[in-house]
């Protein structure tokens, strides 16, 4: 399953995040607003990321 | 009286510590540490190699001030050879290319960080070797700042009981010293290994073939950055110096599947999609392989060895992916 990184992951610190969970490189990434496929989500990041196919409508602008 | 000790190798412990640490610094006892299912494993010591200067003319030995050690030019390797489970191949994949949670991605992004004396590093690991320390008080031999240059994975239906074997080549420009460092927790990795009677998938361009025996490797070279003084002469840093490289072989019956892929060995220079699985816990997807120069084997039947080399479709395509749990 593929997740982007929510706004808080950004905040977390490196005993949190993962560079914690042995992948900085996914961590980079996460910090990039990339995809990552992650196989088992540690369960203190399940709020801290957005799973594909579940990402909150953008709101659109009222130009009117 | 001459010491009357010795040190079976079967008594030393190899415990691995990851985890964010500054570089030139090893791991910390509370952190993350894991007893990898080691079968075979080579050491190091500080150690410097010899240089000598030209004699002069007119006399025609070597005098001691011709003499001169060179720790500042020297790097620390050890192989650690390890059954296939989960935790050896992350924790390989973590040194060698930073990631080391499942699906560990190799892309061409990929990097371990900041490789620079004194500065946090996520992707180093820490060798311990407990109880091969010369010294009767200082037991253990410490590696730090571990980065690795290469891995291999294979599975050999002749060999091992088909199990997956991980070797990894660790290395590191700080010295290894003699001491004692005890984790307060590690994890003993027990896990069952994967093995090659348990693959469900076995396809190179969709063609499922019956392989005896396959291999990858990947690998890059670093290379110390000079010497900070002449006490400890710890390194400025690192510096990769070659891209990483993955290549590896697959030896498989020959039979009308390879028919179906000759126009690849005959060489089209497209790239094709390896994949081999399990039914769970256990995938490696190479996107995109090119076969290098690939032959049939002759025995009591036909058999076909191919040596390939994977390439990412473009730079943020994966070259290697490994789901392992």
């Amino acid at each position: 399953m593929k997740y982007k990184a929510d706004k808080s992951y950004k905040e977390l610190k490196d005993s949190q995040n993962y560079n914690a969970f042995m992948s900085p490189m996914k961590h980079q990434r996460l910090l990039n607003e990339e995809w990552v496929e992650i196989t088992n989500l540690p369960k203190s990041l399940n709020k801290h990321l957005i799973k594909q196919g579940q990402e909150k409508p953008v709101k659109e602008k009222n130009n009117g | 009286m001459a010491e009357l000790n010795f040190q079976p190798k079967n008594d030393i412990q190899v415990v691995v510590g990851t985890g964010s640490a500054n570089l030139g610094t090893a791991h910390a006892v509370s952190d993350t540490w894991t007893k990898l299912p080691i079968v075979d494993f080579s050491l190091e010591q500080a150690s410097a190699t010899l240089d000598v200067a030209p004699h002069r003319s007119s006399t025609y030995g070597q005098t001691s001030n011709m003499g001169r050690h060179r720790p500042d030019t020297q790097n620390y390797e050890v192989s650690l050879t390890m059954r296939g489970t989960p935790s050896a191949v992350t924790t390989s994949c973590l040194a060698l290319f930073g990631d080391g949670d499942s699906a560990c991605e190799l892309k061409p992004t990929n990097n371990t960080g900041t490789m620079k004396d004194a500065v946090t590093n996520a992707s180093a690991v820490t060798v311990l070797f407990e109880g091969a320390g010369s010294d009767s008080i200082n037991t253990d031999i410490i590696m730090k700042s571990c980065f690795a240059t290469s891995m291999t994975i294979k599975e050999d239906i002749g060999s091992n009981g088909g199990e997956m074997v991980v070797e990894v080549t660790l290395w590191s420009a700080y010295r290894p010293t003699e001491g004692l460092l005890a984790p307060t927790t590690y994890t003993s990795d027990t896990a069952t290994p994967k093995n090659i009677f348990d693959l469900a998938t076995k396809t190179v361009d969709s063609q499922d073939l019956i392989i005896h025996s396959w291999e990858i490797s990947i690998s890059r070279s670093l290379e110390r950055v000079g010497y900070q003084d002449t006490t400890d002469y710890d390194p400025f840093g690192y510096v990769q110096t070659s891209p990483y490289e993955v290549t590896g072989s697959i030896t498989c019956k020959r039979d009308n599947e390879i028919g179906d892929i000759l126009d690849h060995i005959e060489g089209d220079s497209t790239a094709i999609a390896l994949s081999l699985a399990e039914s769970s816990g256990f995938t490696l997807s190479c996107p995109g392989i090119m076969i290098d120069n690939s032959k049939p084997e002759v025995g009591e039947y036909l058999t076909q060895t191919i040596p390939f080399r994977a390439f990412g479709a473009s730079e943020t395509d994966n070259i290697i992916s490994i789901t392992i749990t």
